[in-house]
């Protein structure tokens, strides 16, 4: 072997065998180098700028918007609106240093720091909470502490306007300052329909009221964008692969109007204060069972943290409808044919039935009272007379279609049903104080119901809060309800509003709306107060109006006013919605009465 | 006839610098004429041995044939398209110089690659201006919605500030009972109305009070 290698070398000259082994030696080198390039490129080519292309490719969400709360005429109640989310980079702002103006790196930059035309004159965290807090409108000490550090995440400042993110993208410190997209809920109307309405939580999703009650509707899917960035955040163009759009939360709209809302809180919040009251509140709806407006005197901004924990009232106040349960008597006793509106009776003042002695609320001889006008007179002891063939099975099952015990079916976070104890259940005097409307208990809404069945010729409609739902496409989906449940016949129901009207014609003196027949019953109930005695009283109005084409159903009661009866306390507050009402919705003058049912004989 | 005309070509083709004093006739280029001396090719390739290579001149040189296909209808269609480019094709092959037909190949490459850097390029400056559009509808949407916001707070004060101002919402309703009342029309529609409101006897409308407070 050695001998080979030796005549191959004795055939040249010296130099050319040195040339020929450094040559070797390089070209062992370039070899290499060239099967190094071989593996690089053509083996681990693609892995490598895949890698390349991984790393610098992100996959951004895009965040959809939360659908809006409007009332029936498209005025907003409830928006969420884009924000943003200032974070800041402690460990890049210690290295920061501002340019000042005039100088050669302002020119090659094209930008520079100044504050009022001077230079800013530190570097670090310092510069930028110098420059960022006049902005932002924090103390620049505050600022500079939160940007010192090594942490490369902190939150400066939420729910900041993008008129603002604009200025203070101006400052160009975009490499310590970034900015996040978020959304902030906004309410227009302040504190109207405020614990209705509810609110939300940070991470967006409602709480409380409607924003909880629709939530699944409200909220919307979001998107997400792949694509790469460059090393400074911002998005290559023509490099977006794979995206989905964000599909935004649907439009929930109410059947709310808001002028009537507004007046309505007016109205219930001056009754509050002229009667002294505990608290008031109201319920207007149209006869199809659509509220118009629900309002109680609290007084809570939406969306504010007192908002989210208080529910309204009309949904979850219990109280003791009083006499204006004598409604549901009597439609129950026409219903079975047990008496007709214009049957005779002698009625006292008191009476005594199983050793129990009922009172009327005033105190009179012994009088001739026809159905109707026991009605009228609101006489506890003419109903329990009337009643003596109404069976307890009867009266609760009267009670149970009318709506007493179970919810409005308006979905209401915290709402109650009511109390309504089965007929087995009831004592001796229980069974007798139902017919006027004690032993029992129901919220606002209920009772609204109850007039809405009688003006919808005896059919109990559903009620509605909810109009329609209207996509992120404009698509408008109504709600449906169905054609409700029938109570009592439409004759039932008509002599009912009659008796009615006749109680109405009694108050027309400080309870009347010019031009317009209406059909109302008072009530007065003794409800627990604060000891827990019956030594509270719920003063409450259900009217109907115009009584011969009902149009609108207004529910009014207030607690612990001063002058006690529901005829003195709400009804002037029911005139004063009506008549409102009346000439909003250009409503027809009543027709003369006609058909009265007599009342006495 | 077609393949005495390809042996032509290939005669041609074959012997280029052959100067045939039989074919000093052919060089009118009237392919008629040169079928018919086409037609006595075996005759060339005897008069081949006798000619001198160099003795060319302009008028002996031979016109160059090549095939055309025969075409009935002038048809403008893809197949006519791809029939014209093969004969581009085999025009630029069949030439003399070979240099020729790399410059097109290399003129043609370059082309392409210079469209594709074209196209690349400006498919970048676009989604530039893209983007750059997109932020612009971003932010105008913003505005857009702010000023929504504002306009909805503002109307949400509008009970508020006018009660403050003293104004009263329009109370009671004036109704006015026209009890018949026709409006005076001219004769041709007279007999028309009466007919028509003869159902009608009362009519009451409603009328609104104005805000001058009550």
């Amino acid at each position: 072997m050695g001998g080979t290698f030796k005549r191959i070398l004795a055939r040249h000259t010296p130099f050319f065998n040195r040339v020929m082994a450094v040559s070797l030696v390089f070209a062992v080198i370039a070899c290499v180098s060239l099967g190094k390039l071989a593996y690089i490129q053509l083996l681990e080519g693609s892995s490598t700028a895949q890698a390349a292309t991984n790393s610098r490719t992100v996959k951004a969400t895009l965040s959809a918007q939360r659908g809006s709360i409007v009332d029936v005429n498209g005025n907003v109640l409830a928006q969420s609106v884009e924000r943003y989310t200032i974070i800041g980079d402690p460990l890049v702002a210690s290295t920061f240093e501002p340019v000042d103006c005039g100088t050669s790196t302002a020119k090659a930059y094209g930008y520079c720091h100044s504050i009022d035309g001077q230079n800013v004159g530190e570097t670090g965290p310092a510069a930028v909470a110098r420059l960022l807090a006049p902005v932002l409108g924090v103390s620049a000490m505050e600022l500079g502490a939160k940007l010192t550090g090594t942490s490369r995440y902190v939150v400066i400042a939420k729910d900041v306007e993008p008129a603002v993110k604009r200025q203070i993208d101006a400052l160009h410190i975009s490499s310590v300052i970034s900015a996040q997209n978020s959304s902030q809920r906004t309410y227009p109307n302040g504190s109207l329909l405020g614990t209705v309405l509810g609110g939300v939580n940070d991470d967006g999703s409602g709480v409380s009221g409607l924003e909880q009650m629709e939530d699944s509707t409200l909220t919307g899917t979001d998107g997400y964008q792949i694509y790469q960035r460059g090393n400074l955040g911002q998005k290559i163009p023509g490099t977006e692969t794979q995206s989905v759009d964000p599909v935004n939360g649907s439009t929930v709209k109410l059947t709310v109007d808001r002028d009537v809302q507004w007046y309505v809180e007016d109205a219930v919040k001056q009754a509050k204060a002229k009667y002294n009251a505990k608290w008031a509140m109201a319920v207007v709806s149209r006869v199809n069972g659509d509220i118009l407006a629900l309002a109680d005197s609290d007084q809570y901004e939406a969306g504010s943290s007192e908002a989210k924990m208080h529910t309204s009232r009309v949904g979850t106040e219990l109280f003791d409808p009083g006499s204006t349960g004598k409604v549901i008597t009597m439609a129950g006793l026409l219903q079975e044919g047990l008496h007709q509106a214009s049957d005779q009776f002698s009625v006292p003042s008191t009476l005594t039935e199983d050793g129990q002695t009922y009172k009327d609320s005033h105190e009179h001889g012994t009088s001739k009272w026809t159905l109707a006008g026991i009605l009228q007179n609101s006489s506890n002891v003419g109903m329990i007379m009337a009643s003596k063939n109404y069976s307890d099975d009867l009266r609760y099952q009267y009670l149970a279609k009318f709506g007493v015990g179970k919810t409005s079916g308006l979905g209401l976070p915290g709402e109650s049903p009511g109390a309504l104890t089965s007929a087995d259940q009831w004592d001796r005097r229980t069974r007798n104080t139902v017919l006027f409307g004690q032993g029992y208990s129901v919220t606002a809404l209920q009772l609204n119901s109850i007039g809405e069945t009688l003006a919808n010729k005896g059919v109990k409609p559903q009620q509605r809060l909810i109009k329609s739902v209207v996509d992120a496409n404009g698509k408008e989906t109504e709600t449906k309800t169905g054609n409700g449940e029938r109570v009592v016949d439409e004759k039932v129901a008509a002599d009912v509003l009659n008796a009615m009207e006749s109680v109405a014609e009694d108050y027309s003196k400080t309870v009347s709306v010019p031009g317009y027949r209406v059909a109302a019953k008072t009530g007065t109930a003794e409800v627990a107060g604060d000891s827990g005695a019956l030594t509270s009283i719920v003063a409450d109005w259900l009217g109907v109006i115009p009584a011969d084409n009902p149009q609108f159903v207004i529910t009014v009661v207030l607690k612990d006013p001063t002058g006690t009866y529901g005829g003195v306390t709400a009804g002037p507050v029911f005139a004063q919605i009506a008549q409102f009402l009346m000439q909003k919705y250009e409503v027809a003058p009543s027709s003369p009465r006609t058909d009265a049912i007599p009342t006495d004989w | 006839m077609p393949a005495a005309l390809r042996k032509a070509r290939t005669a041609s083709s074959s012997a280029p610098r052959a100067a045939r004093s039989a074919f000093a006739v052919a060089s009118a280029p009237n392919t008629g004429e040169s079928a018919r001396i086409a037609s006595s090719a075996p005759g060339s390739s005897v008069a081949r041995t006798k000619s001198r290579p160099h003795a060319e001149t302009a008028a002996t040189r031979r016109p160059e044939l090549h095939v055309v296909q025969g075409r009935g209808k002038r048809r403008i269609d893809a197949e006519a398209v791809t029939d014209g480019f093969q004969r581009l094709i085999a025009w630029v092959v069949g030439r003399r110089s070979p240099f020729l037909t790399t410059v097109v190949a290399a003129v043609f490459l370059m082309g392409t690659l210079l469209g594709t850097l074209a196209l690349r390029t400006q498919m970048v400056e676009y989604s530039f201006e893209a983007a750059r559009v997109n932020k612009s509808i971003a932010m105008l949407t913003q505005d857009s919605q702010t000023y929504q916001s504002e306009l909805d707070r503002l109307e949400a004060q509008l009970p508020q500030k006018a009660t403050e101002m003293g104004m009263v919402p329009q109370q009671g309703t004036l109704s006015i009972d026209l009890q018949g009342y026709q409006p005076p029309a001219d004769d041709a529609s007279a007999q028309a109305a009466q007919t028509q409101n003869q159902g009608q006897q009362t009519q009451s409308q409603n009328q609104q009070q104005t805000t001058e407070g009550q």
